[in-house]
């Protein structure tokens, strides 16, 4: 009867534990080889892709959100660096680039008559008629993605969901709920905000208008004397 | 009503017709009516405010600028250099004095009209001033453009006696 307990069968069971592992690696080798061939397959071809379909990229809206999706879900960015291999090969850097710089100028430009708010509507409006380069495909899906771009620069400009509206709000400092609310209820009637509109949603008098005094001195809304309602510039159609 | 003039959206926006406490945003709307102003005057070659007009009174929307308010972007207007009081009556100015001056001094050099007493009417509907873009400007204010060349000594105003300008003339240097 063999009862494997003496130093012969150690050293067997040792070796067999040797030889299991240096299998496993060899595997785990040949398999991190052909992923990463794969890989390198598949980055040729998304290249090759990117290539054959630079200008379609640039040109159909569409096409691009499509083609961002796309080298996200694998963990690529195009646009973080215009610089990057990518930006290199599709120039797509420069184009989120040139029209986050776009997006500035239009919001600046609009900013002493909307207080530094402006809806993503009209901002898309703007930007396909802002002078020099043709600007008439611009979505705003690719407005979202510069301004993504351009938080580096500090929070100057962000998006602010008021209802169903995206605002992109070009001033620094936070909209509160309390604001955003106000927004959303004149934007429900083309921009016409009244106190009692806002007493409807419960609020008490120091409330409203604090929140009504904060927009004001914001240059958000503007008063009209005559019926003592407000109005959003931004909001008004 | 000029049929090329396109009221900007604020024409629209009844708080536009209140003049707003906020000093920026009043700033910016004092902007807008001027640009508005002189815009409409341009358009409609119309060289005097008329203050129970259109222009501070837009009945689709039931607004109007209060009197007060009137004033308030006339003040605005002639210290921006864009308008010019004569009593109660206000001018636009959608040149400045300074280009109209100019426009005027090189017509009468280019028509060799220098040294000749021209009538301030032979400028305003003669047929040499034709197609000008001053051409039609209200007598008073031709006068107030010209009284700017004078003190450049680029011309003489020889006032009449008659009160409407009607006997004044101008020598061009």
């Amino acid at each position: 009867m063999r009862r494997n307990v003496g130093i012969g069968a150690i050293n067997k069971q040792r070796l067999a534990r040797e030889k299991l592992a240096q299998k496993g690696n060899e595997i785990a080798e040949l398999q991190l080889m052909q992923v990463s061939q794969q890989m390198d397959v598949f980055k040729k071809s998304l290249e090759e892709f990117a290539m054959k379909y630079k200008n379609e990229i640039k040109k159909n809206p569409e096409f691009r959100a499509r083609f961002q999706v796309m080298c996200s879900k694998i963990g690529v960015d195009p646009l973080a660096s215009s610089k990057g291999f990518w930006a290199q090969l599709l120039g797509v850097g420069d184009f989120y680039y040139e029209l986050g710089v776009q997006i500035v100028e239009v919001c600046l430009a609009t900013r002493p008559t909307n207080g530094g708010i402006i809806t993503m509507e009209d901002l898309v409006v703007r930007l396909g008629k802002s002078s020099g380069k043709t600007r008439k495909d611009v979505q705003p899906d690719d407005v979202f993605r510069a301004i993504g771009k351009l938080a580096v620069l500090g929070d100057g400009f962000k998006i602010v969901k008021v209802g169903k509206e995206n605002l992109v709000q070009s001033v620094p400092g936070e909209l509160t709920m309390d604001h955003t609310t106000a927004l959303d209820i004149a934007n429900k009637s083309g921009g016409r905000l009244t106190i009692s509109s806002l007493e409807q949603m419960g609020w008490p008098e120091l409330r409203i208008n604090q929140t009504l005094d904060n927009l004001m001195d914001q240059g958000m809304i503007w008063i009209d004397d005559v019926d003592s309602s407000y109005w959003v510039p931004a909001l008004f159609h | 009503m000029g049929a090329d003039y396109e009221w900007p959206w604020q024409y629209e926006f009844p708080p536009f017709f209140t003049i707003q406490p906020i000093p920026k945003t009043k700033e910016q709307q004092l902007i807008s009516w001027r640009n508005l102003i002189c815009d409409y005057h341009k358009s409609n070659r119309k060289w005097e405010v008329d203050t129970a007009g259109v222009v501070f009174q837009n009945k689709k929307i039931g607004r109007q600028l209060s009197p007060a308010a009137i004033r308030v972007v006339l003040q605005s207007l002639c210290d921006e250099g864009q308008g010019v009081m004569n009593g109660e009556r206000c001018f636009v100015l959608w040149n400045s004095v300074a280009q109209w001056a100019s426009l005027i001094h090189n017509w009468a050099v280019d028509r060799g009209l220098t040294n000749t007493v021209l009538t301030l009417f032979e400028i305003h509907g003669g047929d040499d001033t034709e197609g000008e873009p001053f051409h039609t400007m209200d007598i008073w204010l031709l006068h107030h453009v010209i009284s700017y060349l004078e003190k450049e000594g680029k011309a003489e105003l020889m006032l009449g006696d008659s009160d409407d300008f009607s006997d004044a003339g101008v020598k061009f240097f």
